[in-house]
């Protein structure tokens, strides 16, 4: 502006100046006309002749003056056409600029209307590992991850056609699988007419940010966490990190177990053990080991894996859990079972009793209609039981502490006598239980009391799903090493896909037919926790012409059962 | 034999140990906090089973008024305020003239580890609830029986 003035100042000066000049010519010029004048005596003449001269000089004023506004203007329209010129220069120069640092900070995509990649810049195909050729000529929502492309791809395009830039944070997958956390800017690009020609993408690499966000959470939590976590080196044994609780256990200061190794965690350690222990782990044999200990401090459960950590380094994990703190607290929880179930069986007492006594007819002869009543009562007063018992071992088996001794047992003989005490579970619709092919003797080593639990299961489960006026089959067969109960029924079947929900804790399946049955589904979880407990196996099969088929297979007692119920039993030791 | 958990085989032999008429189970004491279990109880027992039937709802009552009834089997609920069924067995079978009497526990704890506790420590039979009040005059009989038999 300034340099502006100064050359139109110069310009106006000099025009100025001319004029200046000329109208002093022309004031000389006057002064000896009229010196002339006084002299001359041709007045006449002399004034013609000094018109002509007067008109010459404003003439020659007129045209200097022109000049110069000319010149001036001219001056003043060149100098303001530099400046445009030289504001769009540097326009330019800073849009360079811009464009050079979003280049180099962000990914860049260009797409048509269609979303169809029309430009991708460098950062953006290094960062995802294409070349440009595999990416231009795709939908733009080709780098999200396959499962969420079309609800990502619908929320983006949802609010751009409203003609609102998308910002938000997206997982994107680069060429070889890998996600990638960006922040993303997408914005819609109108035409004069107001309709979107393009989409430009700005998108921002957040991965390592988000990773040590979320390491900070996972180290907060880690730290938090009751129980202990040691991890150090494979080859040294040096600590790496532990957890609160680790430290609180080898009393070490938080911050100050860099010098200790996992050696210092007990008196008593023994290198030579601990590397006999974790040999499966790195000959990657194993990928967890467990083991049960003493420490000086109580009873401990220690879990070990080997893992990688960013730097490449293989390291141990070992994470110890407080067996006391988690049996006290498997007690207390057994112990509240138990008193809510000693609180649900005393009034379940007086109920069961009254209707009992009014059913026989002890306190007097009832109507029809009434012991019709009654027998209802008494029917779910004996399903709330069955509800309080099934959760009473749903606990023990969930803390391991179903008890099953066993003894030789004839499973023939077992199964008559389950019948006999069942027989009246079918009577009301007409169900015969039918024993059809049983061996005379089929000996396994079992608990009968447990063993009546199954197949009574099944069995009233059977009965349960069968047509009425109809019949439930029981064979035992021989299958070599075992003994196979069978218990089959026409009920409309399980389906398929029902498979997996039969033997889960309240998993009553959908049967064939759709319609439910009474039961808390339980019975059949832990059905299968039993069987398991006998060494054997419970499973079903389903056809159009057999209807249902639940079986269960019990080793044999024989010869070699020896070395398989020590076997067993060591499995659910350990 | 629904009602019964457990029977304590070595009744059958100390039965020389018992008191009272050894063929005819006749007087019976009950203890139990719960007072409709009480009366359904003494229903099934005078009633299904014509057995004579004196009932308290704490250990404390029963051991003041014991002595003049001369029970021949005590029938006690486990799980009682204060004191517990076993606590009120051992009480009683320290009063004068009711040593050896039998106890059978009736309990609302099914565990079978209970069961066994209670059997080792002396009772002629444990008793799971909710029970059947028509089979309990029958199964007390048996037990009754099992324990007298020559």
């Amino acid at each position: 502006m300034r340099s502006f003035i100064d050359r139109f100042s110069t310009v106006a000066i000099f025009g100025v100046a001319a004029s200046l000049l000329l109208v002093a010519l022309f004031i000389l010029n006057q002064k000896f006309h009229w010196n002339s004048i006084l002299t001359d005596q041709h007045l006449a003449s002399d004034i013609r002749l000094s018109s002509q001269r007067t008109i010459m000089f404003v003439t020659g004023l007129i045209l200097i003056s022109f000049a110069s506004i000319t010149v001036g203007f001219r001056r003043l329209m060149s100098l303001k056409d530099e400046t445009v010129q030289r504001r769009v220069l540097r326009t330019q120069n800073e849009a360079g600029a811009y464009l050079e640092v979003l280049n180099a900070h962000s990914m860049v995509t260009v797409s048509d209307a269609d979303d169809v990649i029309i430009e991708a810049n460098e950062n953006f195909l290094n960062s995802l590992g294409y070349d440009l050729d595999e990416v231009l000529g795709q939908q733009s929502s080709f780098i999200y991850p396959y499962n969420e492309r079309d609800k990502m791809a619908d929320e983006v395009r949802s609010a751009l056609q409203r003609g609102n830039s998308w910002i938000g944070k997206q997982v994107l997958l680069t060429k070889s699988d890998e996600r990638l956390v960006a922040q993303t800017t997408i914005s819609p690009v109108f035409d004069e007419q107001g309709h979107i020609i393009r989409f430009i993408s700005v998108r921002s690499d957040i991965t390592a940010f988000e990773n040590e966000n979320a390491n900070v959470l996972l180290g907060t939590m880690l730290g938090e966490l009751q129980d202990e976590v040691y991890i150090y080196d494979v080859e040294t044994l040096a600590i790496r990190f532990a957890n609160k609780a680790a430290c609180e256990r080898c009393e070490w200061d938080e911050n100050g177990y860099t010098d200790k190794t996992i050696c210092d965690t007990s008196k008593y350690f023994d290198v030579l053990v601990f590397r006999t222990h974790v040999e499966p782990l790195v000959q990657k044999k194993r990928d967890v080991l467990s083991v049960e200990l003493n420490h000086e401090k109580g009873p401990v459960e220690i879990k070990t894996r080997i893992t990688k950590t960013s730097d490449g380094q293989e390291v141990f994990v070992s994470v110890l859990r407080d067996l006391d703190a988690r049996r006290k607290l498997e007690k207390a929880r057994m112990e509240s079972i138990s008193v809510i179930s000693h609180e649900l069986r005393t009034p379940l007492t007086s109920i069961k009793g009254s209707l009992s006594l009014a059913e026989t007819g002890a306190i007097g002869q009832l109507p029809d209609q009434v012991r019709e009543v009654l027998a209802i009562a008494s029917r779910n007063a004996d399903r709330i039981l069955t509800i309080v018992n099934d959760i009473l071992d749903l606990e023990k088996v969930k803390a391991n502490k179903l008890k099953c001794p066993k003894t030789p047992v004839n499973l023939s003989e077992l199964l008559y006598e389950i019948v006999e005490i069942n027989k009246g579970i079918g009577i009301k619709r007409d169900i015969e239980l039918e024993i059809c092919d049983v061996p005379e003797a089929s000996m396994v080593n079992g608990n009968c009391e447990r063993l009546t639990q199954i197949l009574t299961n099944i069995l009233s489960n059977a009965v349960k799903y069968s047509p009425s006026n109809d019949k439930v089959k029981l064979y035992i067969g021989d299958r070599q090493s075992n003994w196979r109960i069978s218990i089959l029924d026409n009920g409309p079947g399980i389906p398929e896909e029902e498979r997996d929900n039969v033997f889960t804790s309240f998993g009553q399946a959908d049967s064939g037919d759709g319609i439910k049955r009474e039961g808390t589904g339980l019975g059949l979880m832990i059905t299968k926790k039993l069987v398991k407990l006998h060494g054997g196996n419970i499973d079903f099969t389903c056809s159009a012409d057999r209807g249902t088929e639940f079986y269960v297979d019990l080793p044999k007692l024989g010869d070699g059962d020896n070395s398989r119920i020590s076997h067993h039993s060591r499995k659910l030791a350990s | 034999m629904g009602n019964v958990i457990q029977l304590a085989d070595v009744w059958a032999d100390r039965r020389a140990e018992l008191k009272g008429d050894a063929s005819m189970l006749r007087r019976i004491l009950h203890v139990d906090d719960d007072e409709d279990i009480r009366s359904v109880t003494k229903l099934a027992l005078e009633l299904l089973g014509g057995f004579q039937v004196e009932q308290f709802a704490t250990g404390q009552e029963a051991i003041e008024n014991a002595h003049s009834l001369s029970p021949q089997l005590f029938l006690l609920d486990v799980m009682m305020p204060k004191m517990s069924g076993d606590e009120v067995w051992q009480r009683l079978i320290e009063l004068p003239g009711l040593e050896g009497t039998p106890a059978v526990f009736m309990t609302a704890k099914a565990e079978q580890h209970f069961a066994d506790e209670l059997i080792a420590k002396g009772a002629v039979a444990v008793i799971t609830k909710p029970f059947d009040p028509e089979k309990l005059t029958d199964e007390l009989r048996y037990i009754w029986a099992s324990i007298n038999k020559s």
